[in-house]
């Protein structure tokens, strides 16, 4: 018996292709025999007529060779149209038998742009636009790309188009982590993470039903590292006073990440725990510190560092570190021009903004601390040029403190910085205008001149000064204001004087 | 006696309707649609050949149109013809005098049913090419071109992306706008096919493989012309301004008549029997002997065989001639008067106008515009307050939430097409439809975050002409509240009188 099973599974290949062979010649007969009477004799001529013309169809290019008369003429004619007809059909058939292969080459565009940095404007958006909607090819973790390149692109861009951009990020990632089903896990923690951005703000109803959503979001975080995600379970349980549970999460948070530290900081000393405060920032600053060793060029290990010194209150190092980030930057030739676009220039500013935020911050309560305004004042002059920030923090010190107060204390300690030798250039700029605030016409003249013929880039500064002044200044400086472009448009820049040089002093 | 009352009732009628027709036909001249005048000309020459052809045995002697079916079509005629008195709508008006005279002349002439058909179809074809739908055809046309030229960039490995029927290219900001304005050659390769198949007698389903192929062949080639035009701006300096590719306009259209010929020799050799040498029915071949016996006029036919080709190559001339498309791109851009509106419309309650320079980025002149003069323009809408603000920080203005309100112009039309015909090109899936009055409004998304709501509204500005389309559009990234649906069309309201005077005061054209 067992034999015999055996012979038959070993002749079966060879009795399917038989069965095969007797039904196409059944179907055949079915075709062509009989008659086509009755609704299965108009089905079989039907189908008949179909397979025959599919046979003519199929032997054309040879059976149209065999033609008399007209019909080999029409043979020939007809062939650029079957030819082209074929080319047509045959890459529409090839395009739709490699469509995965080709919107893979999109993909890989777009992540390749989102890896290395858009080069152009939009690109990486408009590789991701051809696959985006295609319900076959993308899915939640390529929308998740689409929305990051979205932001990607917003943050390289400015204007109207950088806030769309990073609104259409954010919206795609707000669709991928809805509030009433599982989502995409990556999603959820980026939701959690701007669901905690401003939470100190709120009060009362408004707080509690925000951490709620935090909490909902968390709980569904996932697909990036752990020590992320401790992080965001460190921060909730921080705003939840469950100390000790923040303690253990961030603790994991820290290992894996040591820029963590200022948070943790931050953390202790909102719940007055100072001395825990100032450990775990100066570990953290060491820790960064052995990163960049390494890593010189990590410019993101090197801002943590720098924030870790200037949480720490020293804010000479804080610069130390951020400046020699410069010297291993690219973006280096760039330093001394108002290059707000070089990511170490706009690190750096950033620096000298919290400083003039720290000194005009304090001068509600407490003392301001000049020298380190009048220094972050000269620095971000050289280094970004006159920005509105810049005079919108001047403004609000001179409205808190007085304008006498803050312009006799800047003239102070700018002379200082002058007699020190750093940037005369700017320093005498600096004077000018005050002594120029302070009515004194003709030693703010002098010093402007001075400034501009030691480095003529200080006349632009001025000019940039100036535009900015117009939008605030009180209507009866106007006609001053006027007086200040005079001194600078006539002043005369010096050839041969370097930036660095130091000027005559009077 | 029933011939002589059905042919005094029909003529009757004819003269009954000759408002209707000097009316369709005076907009038909007003408008420049060539490819109509053809389809007259063409549909007289019908009825010309038709009457010669009587002596020369071109009837069918089994079914002459009898009494039954004179008045039948008659019938049908008259009812056409009254819908389109009620409907005010003259294209049906000339659709049913076309029947009626094709009636009048099969019965003074003694043709048969198939000829009486043919010339119907002739005369009344100028309804078959409705301008209400035929952005719809375009569109349907467009997207199997721009879907087929992607198939040809994806092999050349050029990158691009589709929005909705137009291509764009990736690396520079590139919308093939007027390659992507519809299918260029519709009308005529359409109108030269019908008149080959025509003239050829040949039968129904022979007709409707040639419409078959001529359409594929037309599209084959759109496609193929603007994956040339993408390819070739590859690599490029500049934004890639769209330029007429004039020769190829022609050798398209060539190649297409001739990819049609070619398809028609392939489905004569296909069916050939070696029977047909001696017993062809082709009507030109005035040596040859017919099935229905009888000698030829072949004079005439070739006169109109000619007649055609003449028509179609000055109708391809008129209609895809580069400067025909320079000339409309000059209008759209130039005509109305910036100056005039800036000096008289700089703000409606709030809102502060900026006219979009260069127009809209989706935008184009239609293939199938109704009238030369058809423009589009587009005015940037912000609120002062988002203005004031960005003005304290320095930055460009736009709203918190990041939308984009934008008022445009689009026409003139003589038959309005579908409001969101435009939107709908470019992708945008419409939902959500709405009236209130004379206005339409719509929701619509297309990207996964691209939202919009538009409001729409016809007017009848003195300087177009015929109606423009007027439309207020929101753009953002979130679905746009009910809120603010509610504000954009108290604003629409508010401007559109605005505007009206404006064009008419800018463009006394």
């Amino acid at each position: 018996m067992i034999q015999w099973i055996l012979v038959w599974l070993r002749e079966l290949p060879l009795r399917i292709i038989e069965w095969m062979a007797d039904g196409l010649e059944w179907l055949f007969r079915w075709f062509s025999g009989g008659t086509n009477e009755g609704f299965w004799g108009w089905v079989r001529s039907g189908f008949s007529k179909l397979f025959w013309i599919a046979v003519r169809l199929v032997a054309y290019p040879v059976s149209g060779l065999f033609l008399r008369g007209s019909g080999k003429r029409a043979y020939w004619w007809s062939i650029p149209s079957v030819l082209l007809g074929l080319f047509v059909i045959g890459s529409v058939v090839v395009w739709g038998w490699y469509r995965e292969r080709i919107l893979t080459r999109y993909l890989v565009r777009v992540q390749s742009a989102y890896s290395k940095g858009e080069l152009r404007e939009g690109e990486g958006k408009r590789y991701a636009e051809r696959w985006i909607r295609d319900e076959g090819f993308s899915d939640p973790e390529k929308e998740l790309l689409y929305g990051l390149i979205c932001m990607q692109n917003g943050a390289v861009t400015s204007g109207v188009n950088s806030l769309i951009a990073m609104e259409t990020g954010r919206r795609v990632l707000e669709i991928l982590s809805p509030e009433d089903a599982k989502g995409l896990g990556v999603a959820h923690y980026w939701r959690a993470g701007e669901y905690l951005q401003g939470i100190e703000r709120l009060e009362g109803d408004e707080f509690g039903a925000r951490l709620e959503k935090v909490r909902w979001h968390v709980d569904r975080a996932s697909g990036v590292a752990p020590g992320q995600i401790a992080l965001l379970r460190g921060r909730l349980a921080s705003w939840e006073n469950d100390l000790q549970r923040a303690d253990a999460e961030y603790r994991k948070a820290w290992e894996a990440s040591p820029g963590v530290g200022v948070e943790i900081a931050q953390m202790y000393r909102r719940h007055g725990d100072a001395s825990n405060a100032d450990r775990v920032l100066k570990e953290s600053a060491e820790r960064l510190l052995g990163v960049l060793g390494s890593e010189p060029r990590n410019r993101a290990v090197r801002e943590q560092a720098a924030l870790a010194y200037e949480e720490l209150g020293q804010w000479r190092v804080a610069e130390g570190v951020l400046v020699e980030g410069l010297q291993w930057s690219r973006d280096e030739s760039s330093v001394g021009k108002s290059g707000t676009g070089a990511s170490g220039v706009s690190m750096l500013g950033g620096h000298y903004d919290r400083r003039m935020d720290r000194a005009v911050g304090s001068a509600i309560e407490s003392e301001v601390d000049y020298r380190e305004l009048s220094y972050s004042i000269l620095r971000t002059v050289r280094l970004r040029g006159v920005t509105p920030g810049l005079i919108q923090r001047v403004s609000k010190l001179g409205q808190e403190r007085g304008w006498g107060e803050v312009l006799s204390r800047l003239q102070q300690e700018s002379q200082g910085w002058l007699v020190e030798g750093g940037d005369p250039a700017v320093a005498h700029l600096g004077l000018g205008v005050v002594n120029w605030g302070l009515g004194e016409l003709e030693k703010g003249r002098w010093h402007v001149e001075q400034g501009v013929r030691i480095d003529g880039r200080v006349r632009s500064i001025a000019l940039e000064l100036i535009d900015g002044l117009r939008g605030v200044i009180a209507q009866g400086w106007q006609e001053r204001l006027e007086e200040l472009d005079r001194w600078v448009s006539e002043a005369n820049s010096g050839e041969g004087l370097g930036e660095n040089s130091v000027g005559e002093k009077r | 006696m029933d011939r002589g009352v059905l042919t005094v009732v029909a003529l009757i009628a004819l003269g009954l309707n000759g408002r209707g027709l000097a009316s369709h036909l005076h907009r038909v001249i007003q408008a420049g649609r060539w490819n109509d005048l053809g389809v007259v000309i063409l549909g007289v020459a019908g009825v010309g050949i038709a009457a010669s052809m009587r002596l020369g045995g071109w009837r069918d002697q089994k079914r002459v149109v009898d009494a039954v079916w004179g008045y039948g079509l008659l019938l049908l005629a008259c009812a056409l013809t009254a819908l389109g008195y009620w409907m005010q709508d003259w294209r049906l008006v000339w659709m049913g005098s076309g029947w009626m005279l094709a009636t009048v002349v099969g019965e003074l002439f003694g043709l048969g049913v198939g000829a009486v058909v043919r010339m119907g179809l002739l005369l009344g074809f100028v309804p078959l090419l409705p301008w209400g739908i035929e952005w719809r055809v375009h569109e349907v046309g467009q997207r199997l071109a721009s879907w087929f030229a992607g198939v040809l960039l994806d092999m050349a490995r050029v990158f691009y992306y589709w929005r909705g029927n137009v291509i764009g290219l990736v690396d520079k900001d590139v919308l093939g706008s007027e390659q992507g304005a519809g299918l260029r050659w519709f009308g005529p390769v359409i109108l030269t096919v019908i008149s080959y198949g025509f003239l050829r007698r040949y039968r129904l389903v022979r007709m409707i493989y040639l419409m078959v192929v001529g359409v594929f062949w037309l599209v084959v080639i759109q496609g193929g012309m603007i994956a040339y035009y993408f390819w070739a701006q590859v690599g490029k300096q500049g934004g890639g301004s769209e330029e007429s590719l004039g020769w190829f306009d022609g050798l398209g259209v060539a190649s297409v008549l001739f990819l049609v010929w070619s398809s028609d020799q392939f489905y004569s050799a296909f069916t050939y029997r070696e029977a047909e040498d001696v017993q062809g029915d082709d009507p030109l071949n005035a040596g040859g002997r017919s099935q229905r016996g009888g000698v030829r006029k072949s004079g005439s036919l070739w006169g109109l065989v000619i007649g055609t080709v003449l028509y179609g190559l000055i109708g391809c001339w008129i209609w895809v001639a580069p400067g025909r498309f320079s000339t409309l791109a000059d209008l759209g851009g130039e005509a109305g008067g910036s100056s005039s509106f800036e000096s008289s419309t700089q703000q409606v309650g709030e809102w502060m106008f900026k006219e979009v320079e260069g127009g809209s980025f989706e935008g184009f002149v239609p293939v199938f515009a109704q009238v030369d003069s058809f423009k589009q323009r587009e005015w940037e809408l912000t609120r002062v307050g988002d203005i004031q603000r960005a003005q304290s920080a320095g930055d460009v203005p736009v709203s918190e939430d990041a939308y984009s309100v934008r008022f445009r112009l689009d026409g003139a039309w003589v038959d309005k097409p579908w409001a969101a015909w435009l939107w709908r090109w470019y992708g945008w899936r419409i939902f959500e439809e709405g009236r209130e009055g004379e206005l339409q409004y719509w929701s619509m998304s297309r990207t996964i975050a691209e939202e919009g709501f538009v409001v729409s509204g016809w007017s009848r500005p003195a300087g177009l002409g015929a109606s423009g389309q007027y439309s207020l559009e929101v753009r953002g990234v979130r679905p746009i509240s009910k809120e603010m649906q509610r504000e954009m069309i108290a604003l629409y309201e508010m401007i559109q009188g605005s505007f009206d005077g404006v064009i008419e005061k800018g463009d006394p054209k």
